[in-house]
């Protein structure tokens, strides 16, 4: 998983503390966010896109063997 | 006032009541098992370390005390805690039952409280330091 996290943030001039207050989360989080390491959940990733006024699929991008669905029998 | 500095000052007060208390004990006299003073001095230690830690994570920039990811490590720890005794509580009894190392029931009631905050400490920190959990 790659993330636009830094990119955004930094085209709407918030700092890490800035996103972490608006999205109710600790400052810790949004390092290991930015960095691609941790796997938010629904709602987490929802309000980081929404707080950089984008959307989740473009705010979290995935490789397609990520994305790869299963064959069902 | 954030929520983290909030804590941090009910450990320092607890930390406080509970020395307060330990002290009152031999000063008034009051005949109560010397075991008593001695958890009054452990509440107060471990509370007033509690606090120490709360605000060197304050001084680091942290103001939240727990959000998604605490809340996940801390399920995590939980359980790898349960597990961690579960084992150990295993070990102690094939000990009792081949006779390996006489256990009381005071060994083994303060090892186990003792073993179980120390597995979910160790087992927070280590998953703390985890990307992802």
């Amino acid at each position: 998983m790659r993330t636009k996290i830094k990119e955004l943030r930094a085209r709407h001039g918030l700092t890490q503390d800035d996103l972490a207050q608006m999205v109710g989360v600790r400052r810790e989080t949004i390092v290991f966010l930015e960095k691609g390491a941790y796997n938010p959940s629904l709602l987490l990733a929802t309000k980081v896109a929404k707080a950089l006024k984008s959307n989740v699929e473009e705010v979290f991008e995935f490789d397609k063997d990520e994305l790869k669905l299963e064959k069902i029998q | 006032m954030d929520d983290l500095k909030k804590r941090a000052m009910w450990a320092f007060r607890i930390a406080l009541f509970a020395l307060g208390i330990g002290i009152a004990i031999p000063v008034f006299k009051i005949s109560v098992d010397p075991a008593v003073t001695g958890t009054f001095y452990s509440i107060a230690s471990a509370t007033f370390a509690i606090g120490v830690l709360m605000y060197w994570k304050i001084k680091k920039g942290d103001k939240l005390v727990r959000d998604e990811r605490v809340n996940r490590v801390a399920q995590k720890a939980s359980s790898w805690s349960w597990f961690l005794s579960y084992v150990l509580i295993t070990i102690l009894f094939w000990v009792q039952y081949l006779k390996l190392y006489p256990l009381t029931v005071e060994f083994v009631l303060g090892l186990m409280f003792y073993f179980m905050v120390f597995s979910y400490v160790i087992s927070q920190w280590y998953l703390n330091r985890q990307p992802n959990v």
